[in-house]
C-alpha cells in the first residue's frame, strides 16, 4: 500500500467519525427542537416569526416536517459516513462507492426540496392558528436552495462517472 | 475457437518454477497461476513480452487457438 493511500484511508476514517458525530448532533438537535416546540405548544422555534400558538394539526405538521427535515440531513451524513467507511476499508473505485455517491446525491436533492418547501410549510403552520384575513403563505427560492440542487446534480454525475470507472477497473483486473 | 495458454508446457521445457517466473516478470504467483489455468480475461502485451523474454520463446509458443469443445 502506498503512503498516499494510507494517508487517504486515515483521512477517510477521520471524516467518517466527523459524519457520525454530525448524525448524533442532528438527532439531538432535532429531538431538542421537537420537544421544546411540543412542550411550549408554539411554532416560533421552528422558524416562524409570529406569536401565534399552533393548533394540534399545526403541531402534528411541525413534528412531521421536523422529522422529515432532520431525516434528510441524517441521510446525507449517513451515506457520506458509509462512503468514507468504504474509502477507509475497501477499494475506493468500486460499484459500492459509486452507488453511495448517487445516494448522497439523492439525499442532497431531498434536502434541497425540503429547504425550498420549509418556509411554505412553516408559514402554513403559523397561519393555521391565525384569524382569517391575516393568513399568509411564503414561497421562497434562494442561493442556498439552488446550491443544494446543483450540488445534488453534480454529485449524481460524479456517481455515474464513478460507476463507469468502477466497471472499467473491474474489467482491467481481469487482465494480467 | 478458444485460446489455450501453454505456459505450463514452456515452464516444464525450461525447467523453471512458477514462482521464479512470477518474480522475474513482476506479477504475483497467484496471477501467474490464473494465467496458466486460463482463468483471465486477457494478457497484456507487456506481460506477454516479459514472459517471452524470460522463457526465450515466441507468443505462439505460449498461446494456442483450439476449436471449442462444445
Amino acid at each position: 500500500m502506498s503512503p498516499l493511500s494510507l494517508r487517504f484511508r486515515r483521512v477517510a476514517t477521520i471524516l467518517r467519525a466527523i459524519c457520525i458525530a454530525g448524525i448524533v448532533a442532528f438527532i439531538l438537535m432535532g429531538a431538542h427542537v421537537l420537544l421544546e416546540s411540543l412542550l411550549r405548544g408554539d411554532v416560533n422555534g421552528a422558524g416562524g416569526a409570529s406569536d401565534a400558538t399552533a393548533s394540534t394539526s399545526g403541531l402534528i405538521l411541525l413534528t412531521v416536517w421536523t422529522l422529515v427535515a432532520t431525516g434528510a440531513n441524517i441521510a446525507v451524513l449517513w451515506f457520506t459516513a458509509r462512503l468514507f467507511g468504504v474509502y477507509a476499508t475497501a477499494d475506493p473505485l468500486s460499484e459500492t462507492a459509486a452507488r453511495l455517491i448517487r445516494s448522497i446525491a439523492l439525499a442532497l436533492f431531498a434536502k434541497g426540496v425540503i429547504s425550498i418547501l420549509s418556509p411554505t410549510v412553516f408559514s402554513l403552520i403559523e397561519s393555521l392558528s391565525a384569524t382569517p384575513g391575516t393568513r399568509r403563505l411564503v414561497i421562497s427560492f434562494g442561493d442556498m436552495q439552488a446550491g443544494f440542487l446543483l450540488a445534488a446534480a453534480l454529485i449524481w454525475v460524479i456517481g455515474t462517472a464513478m460507476s463507469e470507472a468502477a466497471r472499467a477497473a473491474a474489467e482491467n483486473r481481469g487482465f494480467v | 475457437m478458444q485460446i489455450v495458454v501453454r505456459l505450463d508446457v514452456m515452464l516444464a521445457l525450461r525447467k523453471m518454477r512458477s514462482r521464479e517466473l512470477a518474480d522475474r516478470i513482476g506479477i504475483t504467483e497467484q496471477n501467474l497461476s490464473l494465467l496458466k489455468s486460463g482463468r483471465v480475461k486477457g494478457v497484456r502485451f507487456e506481460t506477454l513480452a516479459r514472459i517471452c523474454e524470460v522463457l526465450e520463446c515466441q507468443p505462439g509458443d505460449l498461446l494456442e487457438a483450439v476449436p471449442d469443445q462444445s
